[in-house]
């Protein structure tokens, strides 16, 4: 018998979002951060390469 | 599984993946938690005047610490602070200074006030938030240099603990907001709203670019609703702008623009227009708005006279809108 064209579409995209659509990220809303520890903050400073190093202008920025 | 963070601080409401950070820059999520990786890690202090925010109408003649750290949540094409606000974190080599620790140098360098700026103290907001509660305990006042774009409610947490603050109103359409400054403008206009019922003391500033929001219309418009919504005692400062960063194409605003566009406020009622960026000591002065005797003299950042005495005009005895001691 051969198989219903429409069933057999849905059939594959029931298998892709089975296979895919179960990992959907959640969603956390934040207002607020969280200051990032020294220890942590090091990590993340130290993990990139410093590209520029920060030199103070003689006056000060505008504003 | 995957976490991923909105973060509701600011308009943007950048949705965040583990290890991505939001448009400002300061702002990452880590493992489903949003942190503020700039948090004590000023990349700017220094003492300027408080004339120099502007404030003009806020402690005149006193000395004020400046301070910020990398990041702005707008991404003006025109920014003169660019190379702190539009870059990142880790390109810049700084040290931890406790929220504490700038309170004591507020107090070292006999500055009765701090100042939040530079870049977008909103963006970097827990830091100002934490400074501003602890210098206040210390007898300081606290400034914000802001240009606005932030959401009402964290916005409504920080004011108690603010007692002054410049905003720009950088134009008057969402086209100008959106095409210079990659943001909206309605939320601007609340954030001076909110600053104002608050009882801030609120100067506004709008930067003045030859052929993008240099038109009569624009200023008018501008001009019309300080005075209808803030009130007309709001001192509104019109700058000059000079090229920069994205916007190098474009002349310095001529004089004759910036007078016109305070001619303009000033036909729309407001009392205290003034110039900035730029030498003009008519417009840099303080006048009563009842009967025009000269209040305060200044020349650049310098105030040569102060004649305002328990906040009121000398001669005829009015209040003059400002936080004098």
């Amino acid at each position: 018998m051969a198989i219903n064209r429409r069933r057999f579409l849905s059939y594959i995209v029931t298998a892709i979002i089975t296979r895919y659509g179960i990992k959907k990220p959640s969603l956390v809303r934040q207002t607020y951060a969280i200051p990032l520890s020294n220890k942590k903050l090091s990590t993340y400073f130290n993990s990139k390469n410093k590209t520029r190093k920060f030199s103070p202008k003689p006056s000060s920025w505008m504003g | 599984m995957t976490t991923l963070v909105k973060c509701e601080l600011c308009p943007r409401y950048c949705v965040l993946e583990h290890g991505q950070k939001g448009e400002c820059r300061i702002r990452i999520n880590i493992d489903g938690k949003l942190y503020a990786v700039t948090y004590g890690h000023p990349c700017s202090i220094h003492v300027d005047p408080v004339e120099k925010k502007p404030l003009y109408h806020f402690l005149p003649g006193t000395p004020i610490l400046s301070l910020a750290t990398v990041g702005c949540n707008l991404h003006c094409k025109n920014c003169q602070n660019w190379e702190i606000s539009q870059t990142e974190p880790y390109q810049m080599e700084t040290e931890f200074v406790e929220p504490e620790q700038m309170s004591a140098l507020a107090i070292q360098y006999q500055c009765p006030s701090i100042a939040y700026t530079y870049t977008e103290p909103l963006a970097y907001y827990e830091y100002t938030y934490e400074c501003c509660k602890i210098s206040i305990e210390k007898g300081l006042k606290n400034v914000l240099v802001t240009a606005g774009y932030i959401n009402e409610e964290p916005y409504k947490q920080l004011l108690p603990f603010v007692q002054s603050a410049n905003i720009d109103l950088k134009g008057f359409s969402e086209e100008f907001y959106r095409t210079v400054c990659d943001g909206t403008l309605k939320p601007v206009l609340r954030t001076l709203e909110l600053t104002k019922n608050a009882g801030v003391e609120l100067e506004v500033t709008n930067l003045v670019i030859p052929t993008l929001n240099d038109k009569d219309e624009d200023l008018q418009q501008l001009s019309a609703w300080v005075a209808k919504n803030l009130g007309k005692d709001t001192p509104l400062h019109f700058s000059q702008f000079y090229p920069r960063y994205k916007m190098t194409h474009l002349p310095p605003t001529p004089l004759e623009t910036l007078l016109k566009a305070r001619q303009i406020a000033l036909n729309e009622g407001l009392q205290f227009v003034y110039i900035g960026n730029i030498i003009h000591k008519e417009s840099s002065n303080t006048y009563c708005p009842s009967c025009k005797t000269l209040l305060i003299e200044r020349y650049g950042f310098n105030i040569l006279q102060n004649n305002i005495s328990q906040g009121k005009c000398p001669k005829c005895n009015t209040e003059i809108y400002g936080i004098w001691q």
